[in-house]
């Protein structure tokens, strides 16, 4: 709003994306109850987004709940002093969900003790063969992603999970867009790297085992 | 701009085709390598989004809806900020940026700050997988409850807190 210069020029270029939540977050700071419209619809990415960094159903619950009441709580100073990009809510949202992990780590020095497990039934093929290969290969996907510099792996599923755009992830993790994206391309091209160091020829021939830590 | 730079600004025209956000302009991207692309799809399959029990939504909902009834957030920020029980710190001793910190201390009351675990009542956590032709039952899977039988206890759950906002204001 008070922009100078060379920022009022660069946020010309840039058009600020439309905050679709405002009518929500205005009608929640009039009538508080009203808050419920943007828990409900937010209540999953967070939950996703802590599930993803903690590995942990509980520890998820935990800090999804902290989220939430802090963005409740802090609602009002959210729309008198942010502004731009800043002021969309789930960047905002999920800066509070960053900014509390972070505490929260500090605090209990949590490491995880095992890759967040991949034991979900999927509903897909019927023949089970092929549900086993998908498995299989989804398995080696996620423990490549697990290998991942945590910024990589942040990125990539701020993009993938939660379908946020390079812009909206560089504000939640404080980088430039451009950053983002080559954090994004550099992420996808070690995954392959290391899925394709992996194959063997008897890979593509057999049916492959399940991983130790699959529990199926 | 660098070809790394271009490379990636070309992965990422892709990808927002790929996830098809709204907002991102809807022009046909360049392609890109065979193998990133593949990766794409293969990295979207992988990273689903988990949705949490039906159980800790609704009581999460129940206490936030609880704040709202005490009349906590205010103009200044949260009131009754140091009641009884215990407290989280707040967002901005926990680092959040100045422009989106909120210097108020959020209440926990006792007894209803420890979260209900999956695995205890909620028989689902279900995980989305938007458009992808498919969903994924969470891990803290107990029971064969399905998730129509799932959804319209929710709803269910859902008109009784509406009656209750009701009843309440």
């Amino acid at each position: 709003m008070f922009q100078k210069g060379r920022e009022r020029s660069k946020a010309a270029a840039q058009p600020i994306p439309f905050d679709s939540d405002r009518p929500a977050v205005e009608a929640a700071r009039r009538d508080p109850r009203r808050f419920d419209a943007l828990y409900r619809k937010y209540v999953a990415q967070v939950y996703s987004y802590a599930l993803y960094e903690t590995r942990d159903h509980h520890a998820a619950e935990d800090l999804t709940e902290q989220v939430f009441l802090r963005a409740f709580h802090g609602l009002s100073r959210f729309q008198e002093q942010a502004d731009g990009a800043d002021s969309m809510f789930r960047v905002w949202l999920f800066r509070i969900a960053r900014n509390a992990l972070s505490n929260e780590r500090r605090r209990e020095r949590r490491h995880p003790e095992a890759p967040l497990e991949l034991a979900w039934d999927v509903a897909g093929p019927e023949d089970p063969q092929t549900a086993v290969v998908q498995r299989d290969e989804l398995s080696r996907v996620w423990l490549a992603i697990e290998r991942l510099p945590e910024e990589r792996r942040r990125a990539l599923v701020l993009r993938f999970v939660e379908e946020m755009s390079a812009r909206e992830i560089g504000e939640v993790l404080g980088r430039s867009e451009g950053a983002v994206r080559v954090l994004i391309h550099r992420a996808l091209r070690s995954v392959a790297d290391q899925l394709a160091s992996e194959a063997s020829p008897s890979d593509v021939e057999q049916v492959p085992r399940p991983r130790r830590w699959w529990r199926g | 701009m660098t070809a790394l730079d271009e490379e990636a600004f070309q992965v990422d025209a892709y990808l927002d085709e790929l996830l098809a956000i709204p907002t991102a302009p809807r022009t046909l991207p360049e392609p890109i390598e065979p193998d990133l692309e593949a990766m794409a799809h293969l990295v979207r399959r992988a990273l689903a989004r988990f949705h949490p029990s039906f159980r800790f939504e609704e009581r999460l909902a129940d206490r936030l809806a609880r704040e709202a009834l005490a009349g906590a957030p205010s103009a200044s920020g949260a009131s009754g900020a140091s009641g009884s029980g215990g407290s989280i710190e707040s967002p901005s001793s926990a680092g959040l940026p100045e422009p989106l910190g909120i210097g108020s201390r959020v209440r926990v009351r006792p007894g209803r700050g420890a979260p209900v675990p999956a695995t205890a009542g909620a028989p689902i956590a279900a995980l989305e997988l938007r458009g992808r032709g498919g969903l994924l039952l969470g891990g803290a899977i107990a029971s064969g409850v399905s998730l129509a039988g799932a959804a319209l206890i929710a709803r269910a759950r859902r008109a009784r807190a509406e009656q209750r906002w009701q009843e309440l204001s």
